[in-house]
């Protein structure tokens, strides 16, 4: 039976450093060292191109060459007979390999030095394994498929979104064994992500966000494909970079309006898939690890999939959030304590209850209306559908992010004081709940 | 133009040294129709003359590549250090395959343990280095060559560099 790179791709997984040989249009041989093999496809590799060199000569000369990889746990090796097809500097393909090329570089004190020019497309021709004994290799410790399984018919039982949202995480931990997980959602205007729900951290980070483009989730987002970093990278760190971002800015603002990110300090694996909805894209599933190499191919393609159903699992919901039903009563709520200042920042939808940063955006613009109608006319309940008619919050014409809005301001408020609440009351229908007198100020 | 074959000497000491150590060492050749061979090479040392390479394979795992240096002469050796990237390559055009020595066995040995050494504080157990150096045959051929050139192939600005 023909052997496909399937059959071998654990050995790509970037641990062993590859070996090519090419030959010159002068019939000379050359030999050198591939930091990566990555798995394009069952007929495709992509090799990682660092540096001019004689191999590029000779594979531009001449397109046919031999690689062999090493399987990181038997010692297997296989002779692959590719030919060069084309090279990737952006996209998906180009994105992946140089974030996990940027893993292998630190982890070997290379960080700096390897530099992804390009993804080289090759053609699978054959494979051949080198003969030999090899060492026997344990199973994996679960298998990926009866836990995908089990996963989708976790997300099936979800009925409200805010559920939907927590179950997806420790769906994760139970089906998958991810300790540390963040949920994030694509914000109305494209450009960021902010976070929804987090699992297996000492602060929620819920509202905190990353711009599309930004490290693993943000490229994650931008490219629409799993974005993997196999070690400790100090390019991809985001709580690195957090870090060195205050320091810079000497000591920080006086009122800070970013949520810190909730991630590990120094994560050795990280994977962020896309969440889809057909080819909507709603957000990324963060995964990360203390671990080295804690995420295989195996794994990306799991999460991939249970993406994609946690796409389509969000939309359905969004979609039957928007239904109205019979109000209900409310109950009176006496003010207890004293008055809190809340200031709003119109220029970026900022909100600050008292000194403490509670949210910005869109969920600033939401609360900063119910707190003024509650100030004004004392409204407690309401629907979503005002909201949504609401020009002055800016919600674009397909308004179904509006209820995880919703969903991130009720969790901020719930993390950051005892006095406010957003409280669901039927579909559509939500109640703002004020046990302190409220001293309204606009600012700029 | 090529240039005319120098004797394995005029390597300075220390790529010596280095190409004898514990270093991953790929052979690689082609056929007529510049279609490339590989193997690895599993011991290095200098002919007992000083003039020549010996590098040992296992023919089983090495077949291609040895026909294929048996009908060219041509190979490319490139030795690389797993802890530094440290890596050179040294081409031959008149590289032949001979049969192996009496004290090869030693060189294999020092080898493997070398490359074990090597390898152990990266985590790679030693049953792993020991497939990758396997003899599936009562001895390991030679190939043997003279030096044609040499070049610097470490990661970095210098990459490709010929040697003086």
């Amino acid at each position: 039976m023909r052997l496909t790179l399937d059959a071998i791709r654990d050995c790509l997984d970037g641990s062993i450093p590859a070996t090519l040989a090419t030959c010159g249009a002068d019939g000379t041989p050359n030999v050198t060292y591939v930091s990566q093999v990555d798995y394009v496809d069952s007929e495709h590799a992509a090799l990682s191109f660092q540096f001019f060199s004689k191999t590029r000569d000779n594979v531009l000369a001449n397109p046919e060459v031999r690689v062999t990889v090493i399987h990181p746990l038997s010692a297997a090796s296989y002779q692959l007979r590719l030919r060069y097809l084309r090279t990737e500097t952006e996209g998906a393909l180009f994105e992946r390999m140089k974030a996990k090329l940027a893993g292998i570089a630190s982890h070997s004190g290379m960080a700096g030095v390897f530099h992804l020019r390009g993804a080289d497309v090759y053609r699978l021709l054959e494979i051949a394994p080198v003969p030999g004994p090899v060492l026997a290799v344990e199973a994996p410790r679960r298998n990926l498929l009866a836990a995908l399984r089990q996963a989708s018919a976790r997300l099936a039982a979800s009925r409200e979104l805010d559920a939907l949202f927590d179950q997806a995480l420790a769906t994760l931990r139970d089906c998958f064994g991810i300790e540390h997980s963040l949920l994030l959602l694509l914000a109305e205007a494209g450009d960021r992500l902010y976070t929804v729900a987090s699992l297996g951290y000492a602060h929620s980070g819920v509202g905190s966000e990353i711009a599309i483009g930004d490290g693993v989730i943000g490229v994650a987002a931008q490219q629409r494909t799993a974005i993997c970093v196999p070690h400790m990278s100090a390019e991809y760190s985001y709580v690195r970079a957090q870090r060195e971002l205050a320091l810079a800015q000497g000591g920080g603002e006086a009122l800070p309006r970013e949520i810190p990110f909730p991630g590990l300090a120094e994560p050795h694996s990280q994977l962020a898939v896309p969440i889809l909805a057909g080819s909507r894209l709603l957000g990324v599933l963060y995964a990360e690890s203390p671990e080295d190499r804690r995420y295989g191919y195996d794994d990306e393609d799991a999460l991939s999939a249970f993406g994609a159903q946690l796409g389509t699992a969000i939309q359905l919901l969004q979609q039957s959030a928007g239904e109205d039903e019979p109000e209900s009563e409310a109950a009176p709520q006496p003010a207890r304590g004293a008055p809190v200042q809340v200031r709003h920042y119109a220029a970026d939808g900022s909100i600050f209850l008292d000194e403490d940063y509670l949210i910005k955006g869109v969920a600033g613009a939401i609360f900063w209306k119910l707190a003024k109608a509650h100030a004004e006319a004392g409204r407690v309940e309401f629907c979503n559908r005002e909201l949504r008619l609401d020009a002055s919050l800016r919600l674009p014409e397909v308004g179904d992010n509006l209820e995880t809005r919703l969903i991130l301001l009720s969790r901020r408020l719930a993390e950051r004081c005892d006095y406010l609440a957003v409280e669901k009351t039927g579909r559509g229908r939500f109640r703002f709940k004020v046990e302190r007198a409220l001293r309204l100020v606009e600012v700029g | 133009m090529p240039r005319p074959p120098t004797a394995s000497t005029a390597l300075a000491t220390e790529h010596l040294a280095f190409i004898g150590g514990g270093v991953s060492i790929t052979a690689g050749s082609c056929d007529r129709q510049r279609q490339p061979s590989m193997a690895r090479a599993i011991g290095c040392e200098l002919s007992a003359d000083g003039q020549r390479l010996r590098l040992l394979f296992c023919p089983q795992r090495a077949q291609a590549l040895l026909a294929d240096v048996a009908a060219s002469g041509r190979i490319a050796v490139a030795y690389s250090q797993p802890s530094t990237h440290r890596t050179l390559q040294l081409k031959g055009r008149d590289g032949r395959v001979e049969p192996a020595l009496a004290g090869d066995a030693a060189l294999l040995e020092r080898y493997a343990q070398a490359f074990v050494a090597e390898l152990a504080p990266m985590n790679f157990p030693e049953a792993m280095v020991r497939v990758l150096l396997q003899v599936l045959a009562a001895a390991p051929v030679a190939v043997s060559f003279t030096l044609d050139a040499a070049f610097s192939q470490t990661p970095g600005p210098g990459a490709g560099a010929r040697l003086p």
